[in-house]
């Protein structure tokens, strides 16, 4: 699954350390997630989107599966 | 949307304790079970009194240990949680497998089970969790 989290990021001027410690997550976790190693759960990426006031279909793409 | 923050990550610190808290339960049933092991091979019978107290102790540690990895593996983040388990669920496999292996060997009276092929089981375990992290990480 693709997503902007990466963009999102960085027009915040955030690294992956504040993301991480914004979403109670490790950094690892997501570095992972804006690779597109990892594709975070419902919860996850309900609290991403709330952090970013967006809806989540702007940040996540399923590629039209 | 929120500005920068300089929140720290209570998440980041609370894996570091529960890390170490099952660390220090782990360390304390392998120390309690070498010095039960040395202990009652040294002293003379009868030993059913410090038998029992040693397994008791080492049993309380070993219960320690395992609710702290319950709670490290419970404090994860959604991400390590998978990889941990994935890990854990490949180890298992692989030590069942040679287990078994060792027991047909065992009772063909090829190899008998003792402490190398204990060593070996551990060995095993530390080789199977390596190769499930790495397997899952990718």
């Amino acid at each position: 699954m693709k997503n902007r989290l990466k963009a999102l990021r960085a027009e915040q001027n955030w690294t992956q350390a504040e993301l991480a410690a914004e979403l109670q997550v490790s950094r690892q976790t997501v570095n992972a997630i804006e690779k597109g190693k990892f594709d975070p759960s419902l919860p996850l990426a309900f609290k991403i989107a709330r952090l970013f006031d967006l809806p989540i279909e702007t940040i996540f793409d399923d590629d039209g599966k | 949307m929120r500005d920068a923050t300089d929140k720290p990550n209570e998440y980041e610190a609370r894996e570091r304790k529960n890390t170490l808290s099952w660390l220090f339960w782990v360390f304390a049933y392998a120390i309690s079970l070498v010095l039960s092991s040395v202990i009652l091979t040294q002293l003379p019978a009868p030993k059913l009194l410090l038998g029992i107290s040693a397994l008791l102790i080492t049993a309380g540690f070993g219960i320690a240990a395992f609710v702290a990895f319950t709670r490290l593996l419970k404090g994860l983040d959604e991400r390590l949680q998978k990889i941990w388990l994935e890990s854990l669920a490949i180890t298992f496999g692989v030590l069942w497998i040679a287990f078994g292996c060792l027991v047909i060997l065992h009772r063909a009276d090829i190899n008998h089970i003792d402490a190398p092929e204990m060593g070996l089981l551990s060995l095993l375990a530390g080789l199977g969790f390596t190769v499930g992290a790495i397997r899952t990480i990718r």
